[in-house]
């Protein structure tokens, strides 16, 4: 109790449908790196907001050194010692690495002082070990550089707390190499670092301890040599008795999409696999893996620019989503909110708009036809709205998700590419998608799913390719499909 | 719950109650002012601007923006008129016109669309097109009015009596229809309310872009035509500063900026309204600059309130409470 | 492999940011060695005379590009400038109407800045309307007829000669001084930067943001003021339809310089370079005879292409 430079006690943080922190107790030594692990949706984003001050918990009290703790926003979190290393770096491009560091906080008056502002921050690098020219454009730095700018701003908060957030998803391993001794420096100034990661290896290369969470809660925490790497994974994933996944009786047969070689810019590189009529393909991978770079490319978003792509035996060119949508292929996007829905619009004309020449005679739209199609899917999907004429943004994130699938079942194309598509969805309306999926490939129809919930993709897929780094790692079929495995192609 | 939808009416019809007043308040003043004659004249006035502010209005849905009509409507007046001159049949002659309405709108969409149309850029691109427009249509006459020798027949029909109206009317009409009720009008409400959403959705965003730019064109010319029909002349430099009136037009009607919603018909009566305001000013004998000044703050009003209108529904609209805000 | 690639990129980025300047030099040199009147003395202090003028309102419109916007209505406050510093000298005298104009600027610009930094309508519509509003005040104030003085002081300052260069290019030098060191050297003029860079992130960072955005709109309207004061000193008269294209040339001239329309980069120095380009291409063009409707035609152009330039530029440098 003594020697807690951060206390979490029972925060409770929930949205509209969702738990996201249940009873989170976390207490964290001076000093230490503290590692955090959990998969996409486990809560560790959640917590880290909360402490980081940009969300109130609901309920709970957080400590610093002993003395309770109350946050009103990112900056009051700073300067109280609690600094925050985000994915998306707070960095401005255009400017200077000594500006950043200082950004704001130009101390005397309205003239700057060049020289001080780069003597203080050459030095904040020089703490680190790192001999930067600090007049440098960050614009121009590496992702691994920006990122040692982060931790050096978090220094001249003072900070007695750095949280770092996936800190090595963008970094090569040459770059990793590098930036492990810096948090051993840290450590060496009585900095302690709360650091998340999906991470194993690295949580059990650099942390001290480590506490992993599930479900909005920690399920588990231990001193990282008092637990193996199996146990972690075990807490990590382990709800698959609480789960039901209706049963695939669906023998997938014929090959309808097939990829050659494609590649893209430094995101994808090399990618071959083929997907049969009926099959539900699973894509894993950790964030930023190039899933949904794969995605984008099938389905024209984002071009490859290099490969072959073959469907139905014809190859064909997508170079454009609606060329995409011609070839059959639709796309459930990963970000609903931002390019899944179109919030002023109603519930109907967001469903329709992927086949309008469904619902047309001659050129004219008819309402009755629109309408039959909204109250079909309205009904099939449970979603939930006073009615099919209601602007979307007053329907709750679950069944917007809903709508968005309900568009792309309407289209009716033959190959459905779903990008994490329970996301959000509580857990009686994730069977109901799952079954949807199964009818789909009864029908006829291919999907590939790609999605961060190891149970998930595992039970769903009749085979599993694991992608890392814009590669193809493996492909898993059969008894091969596991947590393990799939870990063990990811993490190399 | 009803004294919200009041203030919800007058939050988005404001302009036109406040125009809607003065026009009745200088009815009261004068008896002149609304009589049928007065009235269809002003109708026949506004219709120029009311079939170029119709193109701007599918743009604008379509989440873009035309800057270039002014000059396109003065291109087109000269072509047809040359062309008349020169002896070309005067079918041809309007065809001609029109075409390069058609060109100029395929360059303005292209150009954006290689800029993936980011919104400061693409306006000050077809800002930088009124100019470029602006001077080709100066080269032919060195700026100077071209007389038009004219003889009866089919374009000097475009722009007598009732003709003038009933283009500009028939436009919108078919246009509105257009918007409301065909696909290619739906897929306009979600290119201008989500460019991404759209593209998403398996949409060709580019194609149909380009094609809003390749309608406004071709309306400016239209409505250039038109013009130099009423006139048997062409002015160089007739529409300058057009682009003020129509997007007042559009502005005033209620259709707003951002795009994704609108209305062709609330176009037409933004026209149809400004073209009385004008008339009705004129009478009062408010000259044009001090009109010009009106529209200015008009513009300025009419977004202005569209922005807090959209930002108080907004607020209404979190679901998420966060700490900062 | 992938480094010879990385190479060739920076090398075509490169080429794409400075292609203006080279384009310039061997305009430059085509000129001087085609046409005589072009390399003379007159002719060098006409360009740098002439430039002057539009280049004290471009220093103000590459800090509003800066911070992350852009000012349509600059082109009116100018004619509307040259209007009431005539009417008010023949008024007032020249002080006084020295400091009405300016002020009178700067509240233009106030309220433009006002509405879009706080109001936060876009900057576009906002400078649109205020640009048709303002010319038609100028115009019902003068009833379009332009006005004159023969004010005796105005004609001495107009008449102050350095060698052919007038008071305008000095008051241009006065200026560019003031601002480049504003803009390194200040709280206001990094914040400025740190705005247009990227809002968010700069606002998290406690940076008034707002007060930026609507500070850099009130230059800009006593800048174009001064301007226009300037080019009164020049001609000795007002007409409301004066400087109808100085926005759109302050903008080129500060994208040519390199200022990307982006914001957050770019500086008051550069934008010389812009003003240098397009003074030196249109004096030119007279030169060579070039009608002033092609003109007009060429500079629609040369705006359209570098507006295209910056935007494929900027979007490379995001890759």
């Amino acid at each position: 109790m003594g020697t807690h430079v951060l206390d979490m006690k029972h925060i409770t943080k929930t949205f509209p449908g969702v738990v996201a922190l249940d009873d989170v107790s976390l207490a964290v030594e001076k000093g230490a790196v503290h590692g955090l692990i959990g998969e996409n949706g486990a809560g560790k984003s959640t917590l880290m907001k909360v402490l980081n001050g940009v969300y109130k918990a609901d309920h709970g009290q957080l400590y610093l050194e002993g003395a309770p703790l109350e946050l009103h926003g990112v900056r009051d979190a700073q300067e109280k010692g609690i600094s925050t290393i985000f994915q998306e770096f707070n960095l401005i491009n255009s400017l200077s690495i000594a500006e950043n560091i200082f950004l704001g906080r130009f101390q005397g008056g309205n003239l700057i002082d060049w020289k001080d502002i780069h003597t203080k921050a050459t030095n904040l690098l020089d703490r680190l070990g790192l001999h930067f020219d600090v007049t440098r454009i960050v614009g121009k730095l590496s992702t691994a550089e920006k990122q040692l700018v982060e931790i050096a701003k978090a220094l001249s908060f003072d900070a007695k707390i750095i949280v770092m957030d996936e800190p090595t998803s963008s970094l090569t391993s040459r770059e990793i190499e590098l930036f492990f001794p810096i948090i051993g420096k840290l450590r060496e100034s009585g900095i302690t670092t709360i650091y998340i990661s999906h991470k194993l290896e690295e949580i059990f290369q650099i942390c001290d301890k480590v506490s992993i969470m599930r479900d909005g809660k920690i399920v588990g925490e231990s001193p990282v040599d008092e637990i193996t790497r199996d146990q972690v994974i075990e807490l990590m994933v382990g709800r698959s008795l609480e789960m039901e996944y209706p049963k695939r009786t669906v023998e997938p047969d014929g090959v309808v999409l097939s990829v050659q070689s494609l590649g893209r810019g430094n995101k994808l590189h090399d990618i071959s696999f083929e997907l049969r009529k009926g099959e539900i393909l699973g894509i894993a991978g950790l964030v930023g893996a190039g899933r949904t770079e794969l995605a984008e490319a099938l389905f024209g978003a984002d071009p490859a620019d290099s490969g072959e792509i073959t469907i139905k035996g014809k190859k064909v060119a997508i170079h454009s989503t609606s060329q995409g949508k011609e070839n059959s292929i639709g796309m459930l996007t990963e970000d609903r909110k931002e390019t899944g829905l179109v919030l002023d619009m109603s519930v109907t004309k967001n469903i329709t708009i992927t086949k309008l020449e469904e619902v047309k005679k001659g050129i004219v739209l008819r309402n009755k036809a629109e309408a039959q199609v909204a109250d079909h899917f309205v009904d099939a999907l449970n979603i939930k709205t006073p009615s099919i004429n209601q602007a979307l943004y007053n329907l709750s994130g679950g069944n917007q998700q809903k709508v968005v699938l309900a568009k792309w079942l309407f289209s009716d194309v033959d190959i459905l590419i779903l990008d994490e598509p329970t996301r959000g969805i509580d857990i009686g309306a994730k069977y109901e998608i799952y079954c949807l999926m199964n009818s789909l490939t009864e029908q006829g129809k291919s999907i590939i799913m790609i999605s961060s919930e190891l149970p998930e993709v595992l039970h769903m897929s009749d085979r599993l390719l694991v992608m890392h780094k814009g590669m193809i790692k493996g492909e898993l079929v059969g008894k091969d499909m596991s947590a393990d495995n799939v870990m063990k192609l990811v993490i190399e | 719950m009803d004294r919200k939808r009041v203030l919800d009416i007058i939050r988005s019809n404001g302009i036109l109650i406040v125009i809607l007043l003065l026009i009745i308040v200088t009815g009261i003043f004068e008896s002149n002012f609304l009589t049928v004659n007065n009235l269809l004249n002003v109708l026949r006035q506004v219709s120029v601007v009311g079939i170029v502010a119709c193109g701007m209005t599918f743009c604008i849905i379509g989440g873009a923006f035309d800057l270039s009509v002014g000059s396109v409507v003065s291109l087109a007046g000269v072509i047809t008129i040359l062309n008349i001159n020169a002896g070309t049949n005067e079918y041809l002659a309007i065809l001609y016109g029109l075409l390069a309405g058609i060109a100029i709108g395929i360059v303005n969409g292209v150009l954006i669309s290689i800029i993936h149309g980011r919104t400061s850029e693409a306006f000050i691109v077809t800002y930088g097109m009124q100019v470029v427009v602006a001077s080709i249509a100066l080269f032919p006459s060195n700026g100077l009015f071209i007389s038009g020798r004219v003889s009866e027949g089919f374009f000097k029909s475009m722009g007598q009596g009732v003709m003038p109206i009933i283009i500009f009317l028939g436009l919108a009409t078919i246009m509105q229809f257009v918007l409301t009720k065909t696909p290619y009008g739906r897929r306009m409400c979600f290119i201008g309310s989500n460019m991404d959403v759209a593209k998403m959705s398996g949409i060709n965003v580019i194609a149909n872009r380009v094609s809003y730019f390749v309608i406004s064109g071709v309306l400016a010319s239209l409505g250039g035509i038109v013009l130099c029909s009423r006139v048997t002349s062409s002015n160089p430099t007739a529409g300058l500063n057009y682009e003020m009136d129509v997007i007042a037009a559009v502005v005033v009607g209620g259709t707003q900026l951002s795009g994704g919603s609108g209305s062709v018909y609330r176009t037409v009566i933004g026209a149809v309204i400004i073209g009385i305001m004008s008339n009705a000013l004129n009478i009062l004998g408010i000259t044009a600059y001090h009109q010009q000044i009106v529209k200015g703050m008009l513009i300025l009003l009419a977004v202005g309130m569209d922005i807090v209108n959209k930002r108080m529904k907004m607020r209404e609209m979190t679901h998420e409470k966060v700490v900062e805000e | 492999m992938k480094k010879l690639l990385k190479n060739k990129q920076a090398l075509v980025t490169a080429l794409i940011e400075n292609a203006v300047s080279v384009i310039l030099l061997i305009f430059v040199i085509f000129m001087i060695f085609t046409k005589r009147s072009f390399s003379t003395w007159d002719n060098i202090v006409n360009i740098i005379n002439e430039s002057s003028i539009y280049g004290i309102a471009a220093c103000a419109m590459t800090i509003v590009i800066i911070s992350g916007e852009f000012d349509l209505s600059a082109s009116s406050v100018f004619g509307w400038s040259t209007v009431l510093f005539v009417l008010t000298i023949n008024a007032f005298g020249i002080v006084a109407a020295f400091f009405i104009t300016i002020a009178c600027g700067a509240l233009f610009g106030a309220f433009n800045g006002i509405l879009v930094a706080k109001v936060r309508m876009p900057a576009f519509v906002v400078t649109l309307g205020t640009m048709i509003a303002i010319k038609g005040l100028a115009y019902v104030v003068t009833n379009a007829q332009p006005v004159n003085t023969t004010n005796e002081t105005l004609k001495a300052i107009g008449d102050i000669s350095v060698a052919g260069i007038s008071i305008i290019p000095m008051v241009y030098l006065a200026m560019l001084v003031l601002f480049i060191w504003f803009l390194k050297h200040t709280r206001f003029g990094r914040n400025i930067y740190a705005t247009g860079g990227n809002y968010e992130v700069a606002r998290l960072s406690g940076i008034n943001v707002a007060f930026s955005k609507f500070i850099v709109f009130t230059i800009l309207g006593a800048a174009a003021a001064l301007a226009g004061i300037m080019y009164g000193v020049r001609i000795k008269a007002g007409w409301a339809p004066y400087g109808q294209d100085l926005s759109l040339y302050c903008i080129a001239a500060t994208i040519i310089g390199g200022t990307s329309l982006l914001g957050g980069t770019g500086g008051v120095h550069k934008t010389i370079i812009g003003i240098l380009v397009l003074a030196v291409l249109f004096n030119a063009l007279t030169l060579l005879g070039v009608s002033g409707s092609m003109q007009k035609f060429i500079r629609g152009l040369v705006l359209i292409t570098v507006i295209m330039l910056d935007s494929i530029v900027a979007r490379r440098q995001k890759e």
